[in-house]
């Protein structure tokens, strides 16, 4: 089968089954908003101290609220289908152009997170398996356990503590400097010195996951009998290691970060609001502490979308290094 | 150069008639329990573990009384009073008090959420690796759908839209954990139904009740019981990062609210944030280094030596 | 190539001297190898034979250093006067796949699956040569049609997973013969074959040898095979050389006790050996207190009387089920969900009582399906099945609990068909039981007695016992409710030679004490042959012929019987 035939084919399969999937997902965040106490007039009220019962009566039907259940979810599925996620009473500015305005902040720290991540958990996985039951791969070992049972946020806090605080080498908090350079090299080691203490910290716990994988893949891959064949066709042992022993690691490590994709937007969450990062997480924060529910049912919506989207490519990416993956 | 690792076929060779005669081994199987002792991790994992458990059962021996309640002078660095040997916080509370209570919680949510996620999980999936066709169809679906939603969010809005208490946070954990405990409970049941003692066991007459119980759980218990040590942790630092969020139970304490609140004293009082993450981090490590042990003591490979 | 001066081009092109490779993994420890000395001469094939742990793949391994990490070596492996144990491994490298080429049992799993065997094939080229891209590409596919792989331009692409096994191995074959080595050594090159695919293999390798001017060590356990298919053969047991024969004369002239167990046990088609006539001799080997082995050779009493030839066999045409027949199937379908075609097409046979049925087949054939099927033990299944005369097809519940009674089955794989976490005990006295059958404790004991295990293992767990004395326990369990039919589903197709003997004797003897109606499936000709009063032979799912145990093969009607046929003689 041609490439391009297994792309397009894993990428029609993933379409197909998003539908229903995104459907369950909406409907299920439609009722799991019923069960919040009170509703946006009661909200709206609140936040102007138009307490009177016209008032609110009014506004419910403004928002057609007073219309049975069912109506409303069909009315939810039509603004849905419109892209519009309703308007946040607090801002008054419309859900879904808050949610995609924090949308690329998110994937950026999502981004390199993964990267360092790949890159530590890759070398340190390798270090451990080739070594195996040496001294260095049990203290490897012990570490990535730690990096494992670290919480996130505190972390995060911990290094803002010794790098921001007490050497302060790295931003404590924020994107960028502002009013700081916009363009050129400046620009980007701005950037970079805010994303650093981020990004390692939402990326720690990965890293853990990589290397342990890493490590489990390698050894695994040295009982296989194409590795026993590779050294009897007499290539060096590097290249035992590059093409037939890393190479092969690789599947189930794209297999696993796809997967993972999912618990790194709530990761996101935490990092966002210990750095004020500005993305979906710290705009999370943000919703939980005003009670917008329209807008965490929003960011609910968006991120599961987001995790479609990613396990289409990380699909994609598995067929193309495993050509016995199934396409069909 | 030894690249090459022994594969299971030339080690099972040694009990073929070509190496000579063979009486069953008197090696017995060792009981679980001894090999995860004998793993120097699991040793210092319980240890720790079973630290953290008589801190909370003794909590309300040492420091009895409401934890959340005023003790004395606020922000005392840990030390410099020995009534407060961990300080006090910025309302005047003290940390011990605090650890010691927050541990129970920290526990509590853990297994509580666990066993819910576990008993969920486990018969959902039972039933789709079981049976297998329409309802499987239909499970893996539904499993499939929880693992598109980033369970950590869906957390949040659960908590934030019923409002945070003890039960909406164990409720929440576990309906978002059992997806995880479900796939693996699925898979393990899929491969073992297949297996030819299980055929045995019908053809000897066996119904569907007895060939779960006595032919498949048994064998399937290994990489449950270690999945479950894991999901525990992870119970516990979800728990922990919604109180740190502010989406704990407002009227018990917890390690990650302390953290929440010692937060905004990190510039000058970082021994807040620092000792109750601490604890977590302790909890947390300890748990996986047990589950770590449980792996290797279970796992197939050394098994059959 | 690399030339070189040997001083005596009629020295042996491989010399092993005092060979000991011993283990020290956590997988598996002890001597594999315990002294060896052979020579393979130039442009021989000599072949390796022995039982599973009689240290012949361990030697295989250690010619090219691939033995796996903790592992001793001592002594001398000569390959053209250098010794290979000790050898620089930058110069071990060299000789690897240029000099030695290897191709081992499973192609499959040989094959890197990711890469396309085109690129793989290539790979020894780049590695020893400074070839171009372009001119490697040309040599793989000469290579390709050398070892006769059918459109090479178009396989040269193809993933080891998109290919068939047989031409898998002819893939592995190319790699190792692409530098043209003088010494080929093949583990096990067809083991992992159908036997109309295993013929093919070894007539390549066999014209490649000489083609090529190579030598070859060919490792086996199968003795038929090898007397066919080398000059010489060295006999392995527990790491040592049991003796040096001329492959043409290896049935003959075999005198170690230990050969000629082997010989007496291994059944080949053209000897038309069956059990009325002609029980199997059993070897068995003792360690004396010096370590040394005593082996004993027993052919064990009596005759087995035929069975009485049921009178009259209605054929599978006749109408209505046949009362007094012990297992009668019509039209058996089974139907996998996806599959294009059904796994078993409407079968229909009858089972006479006190007989053995044989079932014939290659793999694929559905013969696992029907036994299955007939156990009631996969849905998809349409058609009738009567045992004793009763209705088993669509018995239910309490109905079909009692029927399973009377029919039961023996597996294949004797590791994965006895339950890891339960011990023997209760292995054996569950079922009873279940059944509500009292004196379980003794019932237990006299079976335990009868297929050849001491009582003592009623309290140990399966991975204590060797894959024989698994296979006796499965034998037992299927015994303990003292069924009517046996259905035995491949149950010597993993197990060694001498091993395989001892268990088809046992069959038989239980066969006859018991009074049972036995199924036997294999795929092994002279072994159902040996076994069976009539043969029935499957193909896709369907019986293509059937006849009386001699008839069948003397004189074959089906084009594929006679095919399965001249795969073997």
């Amino acid at each position: 089968m041609s490439r391009n035939r297994r792309i397009l084919l894993s990428l029609r399969r993933n379409l197909l089954q998003a539908i229903p999937t995104m459907f369950v997902i909406v409907t299920l965040g439609f009722f799991l908003m019923q069960l919040a106490p009170g509703d946006v007039a009661d909200y709206i009220a609140a936040e102007t101290g138009a307490a009177s019962e016209e008032g609110i009566h009014a506004l419910r039907v403004q928002f057609g609220l007073n219309l049975p259940v069912l109506e409303q979810l069909f009315a939810y599925y039509d603004n849905l289908a419109h892209f519009s996620l309703g308007i946040s009473p607090r801002y008054g500015a419309p859900v879904s152009d808050m949610i995609m305005a924090r949308v690329p902040g998110t994937l950026l720290l999502m981004g390199v997170a993964i990267a360092v991540a790949l890159l530590l958990g890759f070398a340190m996985g390798t270090t451990m398996a080739l070594l195996s039951r040496r001294l260095p791969d049990r203290l490897l070992s012990l570490l990535s356990l730690v990096f494992y049972s670290v919480p996130t946020f505190w972390i995060g806090l911990m290094l803002i503590v010794l790098f921001s605080v007490h050497l302060g080498l790295f931003p404590s908090g924020g994107a960028r400097t502002i009013g700081g350079p916009s363009e050129g090299w400046d620009w980007f080691v701005d950037r970079l010195r805010y994303i650093t203490l981020p990004a390692l910290t939402l990326g720690l716990n990965y890293v853990a996951i990589y290397a342990r994988l890493t490590r489990a893949a390698v050894i695994e891959a040295q009982r296989h009998d194409y590795v026993r064949t590779a050294i009897a066709k007499g290539l060096t042992p590097a290249r035992v290691i590059r093409r037939h022993v890393l190479r092969n690691a690789l599947t189930p490590i794209a297999a696993l970060t796809g997967a993972k994709v999912a618990g790194m937007l709530g990761g996101a969450i935490v990092v966002e609001t210990v750095f004020s990062w500005p993305g979906m997480g710290r705009l999370a924060y943000e919703a939980i502490l005003a009670r917008e529910y329209p807008v965490l049912l929003g960011i609910l919506l968006v991120s599961s979308a987001l995790v479609i989207v990613a396990n289409a490519l990380f699909d994609i990416l598995q067929s193309l290094l495993d050509p016995r993956v199934e396409v069909s | 150069m030894a690249l090459a690792e022994m594969n299971t076929t030339l080690a099972e060779n040694a009990r073929g008639p070509g190496a000579g005669e063979f009486a069953p081994s008197r090696k017995r199987r060792r009981s679980v329990f001894f090999t995860v002792l004998r793993h120097s991790g699991a040793l210092v994992g319980l240890m720790v573990l079973g630290a953290i458990i008589a801190m909370a059962a003794t909590a309300p021996l040492i420091r009895p009384g409401d934890p959340l309640a005023l003790a004395g002078t606020p922000l005392l660095w840990p030390g410099q009073d020995l009534a407060h040997p961990l300080g006090t916080d910025n309302m005047g509370r003290d940390v011990l008090a605090g650890i010691m209570h927050g541990a129970r919680v920290s526990l509590l949510v853990g297994v509580a959420a666990t066993a819910l996620g576990v008993l969920g999980g486990v018969s959902v999936g039972a039933v789709a690796g079981y049976f297998g066709g329409r309802i499987d169809n239909l499970i893996v679906r539904f499993i499939e759908i929880f693992q598109t939603i980033p369970g950590f969010v869906l957390l949040v809005v659960l908590v934030a839209v019923i409002q945070p208490s003890i039960w909406t946070v164990i409720i929440g954990i576990a309906l978002t954990s059992w997806d995880t405990i479900a796939r693996l409970t699925r898979a393990e049941f899929r491969t073992l139904r297949q297996q030819d003692y299980v055929s045995a066991a019908r053809s000897v007459g066996y119904g569907d009740a007895h060939i779960i119980l006595r032919e498949i759980i048994p064998n399937a218990l290994p990489p449950l019981v270690v999945t479950a040590t894991i999901m525990v942790a992870s119970a516990i630092l979800s728990e922990s990062a919604l109180a740190f969020l502010g989406l704990g139970d407002p009227n018990s304490v917890s390690w990650g609210a302390m953290i929440g609140t010692g937060r905004e004293y990190i510039r000058t009082h970082w021994y807040l944030t620092a000792i109750p993450g601490g604890f977590i981090v302790a909890t947390v490590f300890a748990l996986n280094l047990i589950g770590d042990a449980l792996n290797d003591a279970l796992s197939p490979h050394l098994a059959r030596t | 190539m690399m030339h070189r001066l040997d001083p005596g081009m009629t020295s042996p092109l491989l010399q092993l001297r005092n060979l000991r490779v011993s283990y020290d993994a956590p997988l598996r420890n002890g001597v594999a190898v315990g002294g060896l000395d052979l020579e393979v001469e130039r442009g021989e094939t000599l072949a390796l034979v022995g039982e599973s742990g009689c240290g012949k793949s361990t030697t295989a391994l250690s010619v090219l250093g691939l033995l796996p990490a903790h592992t001793e070596i001592s002594g001398q492996i000569l390959f053209d006067g250098g010794d290979l144990v000790g050898m620089a491994p930058e110069r071990l490298r060299a000789l690897r796949g240029r000099q030695i080429g290897m191709i081992f049992q499973e192609p499959m799993t040989s094959l890197n699956p990711v890469y396309t065997i085109g690129r793989q094939i290539a790979e020894v080229l780049h590695e020893h040569t400074d070839i171009s891209a372009a001119a490697a590409r040309r040599r793989v596919l000469e290579l390709l049609e050398q070892v006769g792989i059918p459109d090479p331009a178009h396989r040269i692409d193809a993933y080891p997973h998109e290919l068939s096994g047989g031409q898998r191995q002819r893939a592995m074959i190319a790699m190792a013969i692409a530098l043209r080595p003088r010494l080929l050594i093949a583990d096990e090159p067809t083991t992992a074959l159908d036997s109309t695919t295993q013929m093919q293999i070894l007539e390549l390798i066999d014209g490649l040898r000489r083609e090529l001017g190579m030598s070859v060590l060919l490792i086996s356990h199968d003795l038929p095979l090898v007397r066919a298919w080398s000059d010489r053969v060295v006999v392995m047991h527990h790491g040592q050389k049991m003796e040096t024969l001329k492959s043409r004369d290896l049935f003959e002239a075999g005198r170690h006790p230990y050969t000629r167990g082997l010989i007496s046990a291994s059944i080949r088609l053209s000897d038309e050996r069956h059990y009325t006539t002609s029980r199997l001799a059993e070897v068995r080997a003792h360690r004396a207190a010096n370590d040394e082995f005593r082996f004993e050779l027993h052919t064990p009493p009596g005759r087995i009387a035929a069975t009485a030839s049921a009178p009259d066999l209605p054929g599978p045409d006749a109408a209505g089920p046949d009362a007094s027949a012990a297992l009668d199937v019509r039209d058996l379908t089974v139907r996998y969900p996806g599959a294009d075609r059904p796994a078993v097409d409407g079968v229909s046979f009858t089972l006479a009582r006190n007989q053995t049925l044989g079932l014939v087949g290659e793999s694929g054939s559905g013969k696992s399906s029907l036994s299955r099927a007939i156990m009631r033990l996969i849905p998809g299944v349409t058609g009738e099945i009567s045992l004793l005369g009763k209705d088993l097809a669509g018995a239910q519940g309490a109905g079909l609990r009692q029927a399973r009674r009377h029919i039961q089955m023996v597996f294949q794989d004797p590791y994965a068909s006895l339950n890891p976490r339960q011990t023997v005990g209760d292995i054996l006295g569950n079922p009873l039981k279940l059944h509500g059958i009292a004196e379980r404790g003794e019932r237990v004991r006299q079976m335990l007695d009868r297929v050849g295990l001491p009582a003592s293992s009623v309290d140990r767990y399966p991975h204590e016992f060797s894959g024989g004395q698994r296979q006796r326990i499965g034998i037992a369990r299927a015994l303990i409710l003292q069924p009517d039919v046996l259905i035995c589903d491949e149950p010597v197709s993993a197990l060694d030679v001498s091993i395989q003997a001892q268990i088809l004797n046992l069959l038989a003897d239980i066969r006859a004490e018991f009074g049972l109606s036995m199924l036997f499936i294999s795929h092994d000709l002279a072994v159902v042959q040996y076994v069976s009063d009539k043969v029935m032979v499957m193909q896709r799912g369907k019986i293509v012929d059937t006849g009386d145990h001699t008839t069948i093969w003397r004189s074959p009607r089906h084009p594929y019987t006679k095919a399965l046929i001249a795969a073997v003689n």
